[in-house]
C-alpha cells in the first residue's frame, strides 16, 4: 500500500547538521501492523512522521498505492492525510479546552462532515472506547490511559485507513499499555494499518513486523512476515 | 462551521485570562479615543451639503490685495446682480444681516441676527418651511419669515403667522412665513429674514447701490462644468473696474468659496460664525492614525507573543485536519471577538464621556449624531480596519507554524519573532515621545500668546456692553463723575468698540499736507475722554479727547475740523517720522474711498498700536474720533482698583438706575472677555493634549501586556532568583532593562522628526516660543516613568505567587 524508496531528511539548526534520515526504504501492506524499533535518536520518529507526511523529505520518494504523494500539490497532499491517516502520540495531544467529544469531533468538523453525522460518528467511537460516561469532561479530568483512549478515538473517528501511533504506550504503565496494544491489535484485525513506534519489545510483540532503526537506517528491513520484494 | 469558530475563539479569550483583560482594555481606550476623533471630524464635516446642487454653490468673496491681502466674506450689492445680467454665474442671492431692535406687542427684542434677503433666496439655499411661503414673504415689503425657535420666544403658544412686528423705524412688519431652526451643519446663521425691500425702508437705498459697502453675502450657483479659477479671473476683471474707477490704486480680486467648503475653510472677516478650522481636522486625523497604529500594533504583538503557549493547540489543529485557511479564519474570528468587545466597550465609554466632553471642550456632539450615515459607514469602516489590521499578521505568521514545531511546543519565537516585537515596540514608543513633546509645545505656544501683551491692560476692568450710545455718551460725563467719587473705581470710559471685540467700522484717510499719502480701510471707533488712559493704552504724543469736544464734534459741519487721534500704523503710512510731528497736522476723513463724504480732522493725539482681538489678527491702521457716533450700541469700560470687583459691581448698580432709563447692561471683566478670543486655540491645543495622553495610555498597556506575559514566561527563572536571594528592585531590572533601552533608541531615533515638526508648526504663528529643550528630555522621562511604574507593579504581583508550587510545576 505505502512504498517509501530513497527517503533522507537532514535537520539543520544553527550550524549543526543532523543526519536524519539516510537512504530509508520501506514497504507498508495493507493490514499490516508493524513495529518501529531502535534506540533513542535513531530517527524513528522523523520515518514516522514522513510516513505520516508531517515532515518533507529531502530526497526520496512516496507511494501510496500507486500515486506519488510527493509530486501531489499541498493541498492534496493535506487532504489526503486529513482522510487516509490517523495520529497517536506519546503525549496524547488533546486539547484541553475542548471537552472530550469536542476534541473527538475536531476532525470531523475540519472536514465538513454534517452535524447528524458527526454525531453518529463520535457516538459510535465513544461506545467503542468506553468513554461515552466522559464525554464531557475535559482531557485534564481523566487519567493517563483515558487521556490516550481520547487519542485513539479521535484518529478512529475518520476511519483512517493507516494509524501511525509514536510511543502510544510511553507515557503509560505497563498494565494501561496493554490494554491500549490489545485495543490496536483489535483495530488491526478489523483492517486498518498500524505503524507504531515502541521502546518495549514486549509491545512489539503484538505486531506482525519490526522493523529496526539505527542512525537513520533500516538495519533489518525484513522481519517475521516478510511480504516485501 | 463558524459557531465552531466562535466558540474556540472565545475558549481561547477566556483562555488567555488577565492578558486579555488588559489586551481588551488597551484596545478599547485606543479605540475610544479615536471614537470621539471621529465623531468631531463627522460633525464637523459635510456642511451645507444638504442644499439642493451644492455642489455648484459658491458665496463670492473679496481679496484687498492692497490691503494685508484682507478677504472679505461679503461684497457690494450691486455686484452679484451684475453677474447673474452678464450671464457669468447662473443665479445669484444676496443676505445682509443686521442687528435691529425690534418690538413685539409692548416688548422690545434686541435682535442681533436680522438677515435682509432677495426674493429668490429659497431658490437657492434650501430652508425647511414650516408654514407659509419663503419666496411670497420676501416678495412683499412688510413680509417677515421667522424661525422657529424666534417664533417661541417672540409668541409663546400662539400662532406666529401673520403677528405683526414693528421695526426700529417704524414700519409695521408681519410675520408671514416660519421655518425651522437652521441645522447643525450650516455656516449660516439667522433667526428672521426679510426683503430687500424692507431694507430699503429702513436704510434707504445708498447702502444697496453702493459698490464700496462690502456687506452683502452673495451666494452663486455656478453653470455646469465650470472652471472655477478661470471664472474668478472673468469677475475679477468685470467687478474690479467699477471700484477702480473710483479708487485707481486698489488692487483686489474676488474669490469663489464653495459652499460646503465654508465652515472649515472660511476665515474671512465678517463671517456668519466662527468657523471650524480644516487645519485642527487634519491634526485630529492624524492622531486617529498613531493611535490605531499603536492600538493595532499592540494587538499584533501580543498575539504572536502568547503563540507560545497556543503553539500545542495550533500544532493539534494541524494534525487532525485543519487546513491554513481554516486555522486563518479561526485567527480572524478570534480578533473580531476580541475588536467587537473592545469596540463596544469604546462605544459605551465614548457614550458615557460625550457630556464631559462636550464641556469640557465646547464641542456641541450630540447623541443623534450617532444616526448620521456617514458616521455608520466610518465606524464600520474603522472596525473592519482594526479587526483586518490587528488580526490578518498574526493569523497569517500563526497558522505558518509548522505541525511539527508547533507541537513541540514553538511558537512565534526565535529571533525574527523577538526582533519584530521590538521594532513593533520601538515605533510605539517613538510615536508616544514625539507626541508628547510635539503637545507640550503646542501648549507652551498657547500660553505664549496669551501672555504675549496685546496693548492696553485686560485686569481689573468691568465691561457693561450693549448699552444704546446716544444715552451712554449723553449720561458719561456726569455718570463718570459721580463715579470716581468712590475710592475704588479709578476711571470710566465709553467707546463703540473696545479691544477684544471685532471692530466694525472702516474709513479712508488722507492726509492734508502730505498730500499723496492716504490708507485705506483704516478701523474708526469712537470713544469718550479717558478712554485710553482707562484701556491703559499707551499715548505717544499729544492729549486725550476732552469732554466738551463730544458735543463740538456731533455738531461740527463739514468744513469745520473735528479733533482725531490716530495710532502708530496711520502715522506711518502717512509719512510722519515722530508721533509729535503730527499733532496738530490736519486729515481728511473719507467715509467711504472715494472721499465723496468727508470730515476734516485735526490730529490731537497718536497713540501705541494694540491688537484689537487676537495676537492672531494682524495690527491695524485706526482712527479714534469722539461724538461721532456711528454704532446704535457701545461699551462702557470701568477700571477699578485690584480687588474691588464686588463692590465695583454694587455701586455701578445703584448709580446706574438714577441715570440710565435702560435696564441694567451685560457686564463681563476684560480679562475673561480676552481670554475667551483664545478659548478656541486653548481648547484645541487641550484636547490634543488629552489625546496624546490617551495614546500613551494605549502604549503604556501595550508594555504591560507585553511585560506581564514575560514575566509569565519567566516564572521558574524568577523564582528560582528570587529563592537565590534577588530582591524586587533585582527582579525589576531584569524584567524592564529592555523596555528602557527601547525608550532611549526610540528617543534618539525620534528627535530630529519631532524637531522639524514642531518647527513647521510654530512658524506659522507671528509669536512663537523657541524649542523648549526640557520638552525633549522630559518626554523620555515620562514614559520610562510609566514603564517603571507597571514593572514594579508586575513584579509586585509576581511576589504572590507561591514559589514552591511555581518549581514545582515547571
Ligand atoms: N526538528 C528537528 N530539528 C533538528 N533535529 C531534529 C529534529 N527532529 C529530529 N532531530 C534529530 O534527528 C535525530 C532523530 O530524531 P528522532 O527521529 O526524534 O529520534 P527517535 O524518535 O528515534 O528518538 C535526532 O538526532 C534528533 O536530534
Ligand atoms: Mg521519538
Amino acid at each position: 500500500m505505502i512504498t517509501l524508496e530513497n527517503i533522507s531528511k537532514t535537520f539543520a539548526n544553527d550550524e549543526v547538521k543532523t543526519q536524519a534520515l539516510t537512504d530509508v526504504s520501506l514497504t507498508i501492506n495493507e493490514g499490516e501492523f508493524i513495529a518501529i524499533m531502535g534506540s533513542s535518536g535513531s530517527g524513528k520518529s522523523t520515518l514516522l512522521n514522513h510516513i505520516g507526511l508531517l515532515e518533507n523529505a529531502d530526497a526520496g520518494h512516496y507511494w501510496f498505492e500507486g500515486s506519488d504523494l510527493y509530486q501531489m500539490s499541498r493541498s492534496a497532499r493535506q487532504k489526503f492525510r486529513a482522510s487516509h491517516l490517523g495520529y497517536i502520540f506519546q503525549n496524547f495531544n488533546l486539547i484541553d479546552d475542548l471537552t472530550v467529544y469536542q476534541n473527538i469531533e475536531l476532525p470531523l468538523l475540519y472536514q465538513k462532515v454534517a452535524k447528524s453525522e458527526r454525531q453518529q460518528r463520535v457516538n459510535e467511537v465513544l461506545e467503542r472506547l468506553e468513554l461515552t460516561q466522559r464525554q464531557l469532561h475535559r482531557p485534564l479530568q481523566l487519567s493517563g490511559g483515558q487521556q490516550q483512549r481520547v487519542a485513539i478515538a479521535r484518529a478512529l473517528v475518520t476511519r483512517p485507513r493507516v494509524i501511525l501511533a509514536d510511543e502510544p504506550t510511553g507515557n503509560l504503565d505497563s498494565r494501561i499499555g496493554a490494554e491500549v496494544m490489545s485495543l490496536l491489535q483489535e483495530l488491526n484485525a478489523e483492517g486498518a494499518t498500524i505503524v507504531m513506534v515502541t521502546h518495549s519489545p514486549e509491545h512489539a510483540e503484538y505486531c506482525g513486523r519490526v522493523v529496526e532503526m539505527a542512525d537513520g537506517t533500516l538495519i533489518n528491513n525484513s522481519a517475521k512476515l516478510a511480504t516485501a520484494n | 462551521m463558524f459557531w465552531h469558530y466562535l466558540h474556540s475563539a472565545l475558549l481561547a479569550v477566556k483562555a488567555q485570562g488577565k492578558y486579555t483583560i488588559i489586551n481588551i482594555l488597551g484596545l478599547a481606550v485606543g479605540l475610544c479615543a479615536t471614537l470621539i476623533l471621529l465623531l468631531i471630524i463627522v460633525s464637523e464635516t459635510g456642511f451645507d451639503t444638504y442644499h439642493p446642487q451644492h455642489q455648484r454653490l459658491a458665496r463670492l468673496e473679496i481679496v484687498f490685495d492692497s490691503m494685508d491681502n484682507t478677504q472679505v466674506a461679503a461684497i457690494a450689492g450691486p455686484m452679484g446682480q451684475l453677474l447673474v445680467e452678464k450671464g457669468l454665474v447662473a443665479d445669484g442671492t444676496r443676505l445682509t444681516r443686521r442687528t435691529l431692535n425690534l418690538r413685539v406687542g409692548k416688548r422690545q427684542y434686541l435682535e442681533p441676527n436680522v438677515v435682509f434677503a432677495d426674493t429668490n433666496l429659497a431658490d437657492m439655499l434650501h430652508f425647511d418651511t414650516l408654514a407659509g411661503d419663503i419666496h411670497q414673504a420676501l416678495t412683499r415689503p412688510e413680509g417677515l419669515v421667522i424661525t422657529q425657535s424666534t417664533a417661541k420666544r417672540w409668541f409663546g403658544a400662539q400662532q406666529p403667522l401673520n403677528q405683526r412686528v414693528m421695526m426700529p423705524t417704524g414700519e409695521p412688519m408681519q410675520v408671514l412665513a416660519v421655518i425651522a431652526d437652521l441645522p447643525r451643519n450650516t455656516h449660516l446663521q439667522l433667526d428672521m429674514i426679510a426683503g430687500m425691500a424692507s431694507l430699503e425702508a429702513i436704510e434707504g437705498r445708498g447702502g444697496l447701490e453702493s459698490w464700496m459697502r462690502n456687506d452683502f453675502y452673495t451666494y452663486v450657483r455656478l453653470a455646469d462644468h465650470v472652471q472655477r479659477q478661470q471664472l474668478e479671473q472673468r469677475i475679477t476683471d468685470l467687478l474690479s473696474q467699477p471700484i477702480q474707477q473710483i479708487v485707481p490704486d486698489f488692487t483686489l480680486h474676488f474669490v469663489l468659496q464653495p459652499i460646503s467648503d465654508i465652515h472649515l475653510h472660511g476665515h474671512a472677516m465678517n463671517e456668519f460664525k466662527v468657523n471650524g478650522d480644516a487645519r485642527q481636522m487634519s491634526i485630529f486625523a492624524s492622531l486617529i492614525a498613531v493611535i490605531l497604529f499603536i492600538a493595532i500594533f499592540n494587538y499584533i504583538n501580543f498575539a504572536t507573543a502568547t503563540a507560545g503557549r497556543r503553539a500545542k493547540e495550533i500544532g493539534v489543529r494541524q494534525v487532525v485536519g485543519a487546513t491554513r485557511s481554516m486555522m486563518v479564519n479561526q485567527f480572524m474570528c478570534e480578533s473580531l471577538l476580541l475588536v467587537f468587545i473592545a469596540f463596544t466597550v469604546a462605544l459605551i465609554g465614548m457614550l458615557l464621556l460625550l457630556p464631559w466632553v462636550n464641556t469640557a471642550f465646547d464641542q456641541s456632539l450630540q447623541f443623534s449624531m450617532l444616526w448620521d450615515l456617514r458616521w455608520f459607514i466610518w465606524m464600520f469602516g474603522l472596525f473592519m480596519l482594526v479587526v483586518l489590521g490587528a488580526g490578518f499578521y498574526p493569523a497569517l505568521v500563526l497558522s505558518a507554524i509548522p505541525t511539527l514545531a508547533a507541537l513541540r511546543g514553538a511558537g512565534f519565537k526565535g529571533k525574527s519573532g523577538h526582533w519584530f516585537r521590538r521594532s513593533v515596540l520601538f515605533c510605539q514608543l517613538a510615536c508616544a515621545i514625539g507626541l508628547a513633546i510635539l503637545g507640550g509645545h503646542i501648549y507652551a505656544q498657547i500660553r505664549l500668546i496669551e501672555q504675549t501683551p496685546l496693548g492696553y491692560e485686560q485686569q481689573d476692568k468691568l465691561v457693561f456692553s450693549d448699552i444704546d450710545s446716544r444715552e451712554l455718551f449723553a449720561t458719561l460725563p456726569m455718570f463718570s463723575q459721580q463715579l470716581q467719587r468712590s475710592s475704588n473705581i479709578k476711571q470710566v470710559a465709553a467707546a463703540e468698540f473696545i479691544p477684544s471685540q471685532q471692530h466694525g467700522n472702516v474709513v479712508s484717510l488722507r492726509s492734508a499736507t502730505q498730500h499723496q499719502l492716504s490708507v485705506e480701510n483704516v478701523l474708526i471707533d469712537t470713544v469718550s475722554s479717558d478712554f485710553f488712559a482707562t484701556m491703559g493704552i499707551k499715548l505717544l504724543a499729544g492729549r486725550e479727547f476732552l469732554p466738551q469736544e463730544h458735543e463740538l464734534s456731533a455738531n461740527a459741519t463739514s468744513n469745520e475740523s473735528i479733533p482725531v487721534i490716530i495710532n502708530k500704523t496711520v502715522l506711518v503710512a502717512l509719512g510722519y517720522s515722530t508721533a509729535k510731528e503730527a499733532i496738530g497736522q490736519q486729515l481728511t476723513l473719507g467715509w467711504d474711498p472715494s472721499f465723496d463724504t468727508v470730515n476734516l480732522g485735526r490730529i490731537v493725539a497718536v497713540v501705541d498700536d494694540y491688537y484689537t482681538t487676537s495676537l492672531k489678527a494682524p495690527l491695524r491702521p485706526m482712527v479714534f474720533v469722539t461724538g461721532n457716533v456711528l454704532q446704535a450700541k457701545s461699551q462702557l469700560v470701568v477700571s477699578f482698583d485690584a480687588g474691588h470687583y464686588l463692590d465695583t459691581l454694587a455701586q455701578l448698580r445703584t448709580l446706574w438706575a438714577s441715570r440710565f432709563s435702560s435696564n441694567f447692561p451685560r457686564y463681563q471683566l476684560l480679562s475673561s472677555r480676552v481670554s475667551a478670543l483664545y478659548r478656541q486655540d486653548r481648547l484645541g491645543s487641550n484636547m490634543v493634549n488629552l489625546f496624546n495622553l490617551l495614546a500613551l495610555l494605549v502604549v503604556t498597556f501595550g508594555v504591560l501586556g507585553l511585560c506581564s506575559f514575560s514575566a509569565q514566561r519567566r516564572l521558574k527563572e524568577f523564582a528560582l532568583r528570587q529563592l537565590m536571594g534577588a530582591g524586587v528592585l533585582d527582579l525589576c531590572w531584569i524584567l524592564g532593562r529592555e523596555f528602557l533601552v527601547l525608550v532611549l533608541v526610540a528617543w534618539s531615533a525620534i528627535i530630529l522628526p519631532t524637531w522639524w515638526l514642531t518647527e513647521h508648526w510654530l512658524v506659522q504663528f507671528m509669536v512663537h516660543v523657541g524649542a523648549q529643550w526640557w520638552l525633549y528630555l522630559l518626554a523620555p522621562f515620562l514614559l520610562m516613568g510609566m514603564i517603571a511604574l507597571v514593572v514594579v507593579g508586575v513584579v509586585k504581583l509576581l511576589g504572590h505567587v507561591n514559589l514552591a508550587r511555581v518549581l514545582r510545576t515547571e
